[in-house]
């Protein structure tokens, strides 16, 4: 288990895709996603879906490119906690996209890479990621937009 | 929310494996699936996908098969040597029955100057069966789907043609054939025996619920 919360980048994805709600996932007290085996059915949607190959494709679906995304920051909720910008933190590894200006969360487009920890972490859920899957490769999920949270 | 996992625990379910380093993406496999289990597409129809089909079908053995004189494992590499394959014509002993352009499934056999000819290409292909996920039958709203001894299995008299197993496909290889759902995984093995390189077979897959 030396290589846990390596590849993991805590965005979430996983969790929002999950047809049977067996992967669990509380950012601000848990180091990465847990899975309920009792409920898991290996239907592979969240290995197709992870951004950075964490969960393991075993048979069928083949990885998902994310084509498109957008971010919306609703400052009217912000309260300026910071989290966004720890959870950004890990996934750029140092870098960050989220910033804080007058306390309140603003992204920079070009830094930013489309993964959703940031809405996953936000105690407010003030911030909403939307991201489209190509439907080239995979036939895919009737509806390949994840919106989080 | 404290969710107990035991180290030792997994999730297995037997599936139909798919070899994606041996799969040389003929489609013969969905030619062949009774459930029309398997989803094969191309970007552009009309080009060979090397299927044999076209040669299975011949009732004068018109087109070259490689059938019955090469083990199944070279079968494979002259599958994969386009070289030798696009050599593959219609011989002069062709009667015009026309079995082959009806069953052509990409439609590469063309009518050029009356006479029947192959077109060969580069069409693109990318192939995805049945995950037996059983996604189906959880959200069949009346258990006309049921996932039983490792087979999805649809009784018909429940069925109430609502189409919710389609929305919720993974690989979306259900759909609606005379408005009742197909296209689900029997584990019935004819593609298994039919797959040219053996890319094709049984396995027993398992999770550990291991997020690296």
């Amino acid at each position: 288990m030396s290589k846990s919360g390596d590849l993991c980048i805590r965005c979430g994805t996983c969790v929002k895709v999950c047809p049977t709600d067996a992967i669990k996932f509380n950012p601000i007290i848990e180091k990465k996603p847990v899975v309920d085996i009792s409920k898991c059915i290996l239907c592979e949607l969240c290995a197709s879906h992870c951004p950075v190959g964490a969960i393991p494709v075993l048979n069928v679906l083949p990885a998902r490119e994310l084509k498109r995304w957008s971010v919306y920051i609703n400052r009217n909720i912000c309260i300026g906690c910071g989290l966004c910008v720890d959870a950004c933190k890990i996934t750029l590894k140092g870098d960050h996209a989220v910033y804080l200006k007058d306390g309140l969360a603003y992204v920079d487009e070009s830094k930013c890479i489309g993964c959703g920890a940031c809405a996953t972490t936000c105690p407010t859920d003030c911030i909403r990621v939307v991201k489209i899957y190509s439907t080239r490769k995979v036939a895919g999920y009737a509806s390949e937009a994840v919106v989080i949270p | 929310m404290s969710v107990q996992v035991l180290k030792s625990a997994q999730v297995s379910k037997r599936k139909i494996f798919r070899d994606m380093s041996k799969c040389i993406l003929c489609g013969k496999c969905r030619n062949i699936c009774p459930t029309d289990a398997i989803k094969f597409t191309v970007e552009e129809r009309g080009l060979c996908t090397h299927c044999n089909l076209c040669a299975e079908v011949c009732p004068v053995k018109a087109i070259d098969s490689y059938e019955g004189k090469i083990k199944p494992e070279e079968v494979g590499k002259l599958y994969l040597n386009t070289q030798s394959y696009a050599d593959r014509t219609i011989k002069i002993t062709c009667v015009m029955c026309m079995e082959c352009y009806e069953k052509c499934p990409v439609g590469a056999i063309q009518l050029y100057e009356g006479k029947l000819r192959i077109r060969k290409g580069d069409a693109h292909p990318e192939i995805i069966n049945c995950s037996l996920c059983s996604l189906c039958a959880r959200v069949c709203p009346n258990g006309a789907l049921k996932f039983e001894m490792n087979r999805i299995k649809l009784n018909p008299e429940l069925c109430t043609l609502c189409g919710e197993c389609v929305r919720v496909c993974p690989p979306q290889t259900m759909y609606l054939k005379d408005r009742y759902p197909a296209g689900y995984c029997v584990m019935c093995g004819r593609c298994i025996k039919s797959c040219p390189v053996g890319a094709l077979s049984i396995k027993t897959v398992s999770w550990g619920g291991n997020i690296l």
